[in-house]
């Protein structure tokens, strides 16, 4: 398996590495252990925005709820290059449901999860502004829409400036229209803070519209099986022939890397 | 027929008030009641004019305003304590499975002991006192106050308290800002019937082993068949009982419900 660990020539501090041996489950109904993950090894330059790209029940989640600190029992590295660990640093997170809280405004919804110091909810305002939701700042989520309870979550997600960015299907179950715009927003954001940003998606359309590089993953026990990198400018065009290309390319040389083949 | 219309019109703007309908069936009552003593003529039924004389002139000129404000304290006293407990007690006993096989039988117990025995054995065993008289209505209202607070524990929304967690919030802001508010519906629920419950059984300790209070008032009118100044009493805590609901725990309830779409 290709990683790009000794290619990278200039490193900086907060390059990922991630490097897991197992990852098990304990199975209480037959007193066993499945492995969800196994020899996953990878490098995410600091800065990137990375795809990871798998079907479903591969381990994703597991993944992420490793990265962000949420579970650690793991045999394995996850670090930065400067020795510390993910959780040691701010780390932006987006559900595949929006997950804001009902009985707090739009506006306490990004700021609540910072130190509410006053630079930080001017940075919480500035956010939801950029999110196109000025007029909403003091409206409960359940007067926005759907398209519009992501863009906080959005905001909420840059709001404390992680190093590490995570994001789990965010924009499943939208329509075309808005989830585009959503993705413009995100890349927006992104492109001010240049955070670290891990995708999630099952969507190749979507990982190739958004990432500089898409991992593949195998069903579980997950791995990389390939590390695609895309070398296309942006701002990109979300119906772009040369995309649309590239993916029937990938396609064709892997009829079922989607489904966790290669 | 356009009479019709205009004993129509009238109607609709009437009904239309919810004041209006309040006032009309306030004053059915009070007629009903004249009537009824009138029918009657006996001093088993007052009529509302002298118990509305008696109430004015026990409350400027005799000792009412000050059993009003004993008993108002004990009610006080013993909901705060009950609440406190009964909250802290849920909540632990909803999170904690085997705390709640440990305490659940005792609490059973404790919610099926008819009040009268709990309030005899606390002054059995305290003496008559006050600290006995709070402790039995106390004791009273706990396992209630759990049983709802242990329900909200339980139907706590995980996926709220994870977006603390992966965004690193403080244990106590977890607790105020993203387990508490989950909890105010059950939480009002507890307090609503709480306070309906704690003073009925306030008034009974009273007359059971205080000499101060509404309750001590009430037992002394029946035994000189007083029955114009036990209406008058009743009347004077009842008053207080609806001004605590539209003053303070149904404004207390709108704020707390400002976010729910109407």
């Amino acid at each position: 398996m290709e990683t790009n660990l000794n290619k990278n020539v200039i490193k900086k501090p907060h390059d990922l590495f991630v490097d897991i041996i197992t990852k098990s489950y304990e199975d209480k109904n037959q007193n066993t252990y499945n492995n969800a993950i196994k020899n996953m090894k990878f490098v995410i330059p600091q800065g990137e925005l990375c795809c990871l790209v798998g079907p479903s029940g591969c381990g994703k989640t597991t993944l992420l709820n490793l990265l962000s600190g949420l579970d650690n029992k793991v045999e394995g590295v996850i670090k930065y290059q400067d020795g510390t660990i993910p959780n040691d640093w701010p780390i932006g997170y987006m559900f595949q449901e929006p997950r804001l809280m009902p009985w707090l405004t739009v506006k306490q919804n990004v700021s609540i999860v910072t130190n509410q110091t006053s630079e930080e909810i001017a940075h919480s305002e500035k956010l939801i502004n950029e999110m196109g939701l000025i007029k909403y700042m003091n409206a409960f989520p359940s007067q926005l829409s759907g398209g519009m309870q992501r863009r906080v979550a959005i905001a909420r997600a840059f709001v404390n400036k992680p190093k590490i960015l995570l994001l789990d299907e965010p924009f499943i179950s939208l329509d075309l229209t808005v989830a585009n715009l959503l993705r413009q927003m995100l890349i927006k954001l992104w492109e001010n803070q240049k955070n670290t940003i891990i995708f999630v998606t099952h969507d190749l359309r979507e990982a190739m519209y958004l990432s500089d590089r898409i991992l593949f993953l195998s069903k579980g026990p997950s791995k990389v099986i390939y590390d695609f990198k895309i070398n296309m400018k942006r701002p990109r065009k979300t119906e772009d022939d040369q995309m649309e290309n590239l993916r029937i390319e990938l396609i064709k040389k892997h009829p079922e890397i989607l489904s966790g083949k290669i | 027929m356009f009479n019709n219309i205009i004993k129509n019109k009238f109607t609709n703007y009437f009904f239309k008030n919810s004041l209006n309908v309040r006032i009309l069936s306030f004053v059915l009552l009070i007629l009903v009641w004249e009537v009824l003593a009138l029918l009657v003529k006996s001093d088993v039924l007052p009529t509302p004019k002298t118990v509305l004389i008696i109430f004015f002139n026990d409350m400027i000129y005799g000792e009412m305003l000050y059993h009003l404000g004993i008993t108002l304290w004990r009610v006080l006293l013993a909901f705060t304590i009950a609440m406190l407990i009964g909250t802290g007690l849920g909540i632990a006993m909803g999170s904690k499975k085997n705390l709640n096989i440990m305490l659940d039988g005792w609490h059973i117990l404790l919610l099926n002991t008819p009040a009268l025995v709990i309030i005899i054995l606390c002054y059995v065993w305290f003496g008559l006192n006050e600290i006995a008289a709070i402790t039995a209505v106390s004791l009273n209202k706990i396992p209630n106050v759990l049983v709802t607070i242990r329900e909200g524990t339980r139907a706590i929304d995980r996926k709220i308290l994870e977006v603390a967690d992966v965004f690193k919030v403080s244990y106590k802001k977890k607790f105020i800002n993203f387990f508490l508010p989950q909890l105010y519906p059950f939480i009002m629920a507890a307090a609503r019937g709480g306070i309906s419950l704690i003073w009925k059984i306030v008034l009974v300790v009273e007359l059971l082993g205080r000499s101060n209070g509404i309750g001590f008032k009430l037992n002394e009118f029946f035994n000189l068949f007083d029955i114009a100044s036990l209406f008058a009493y009743t009347l004077s805590f009842v008053t207080v009982m609806i001004f605590v609901e539209y003053a303070i725990i149904s404004p207390i309830e709108r704020r707390l419900n400002k976010w729910r779409p109407t």
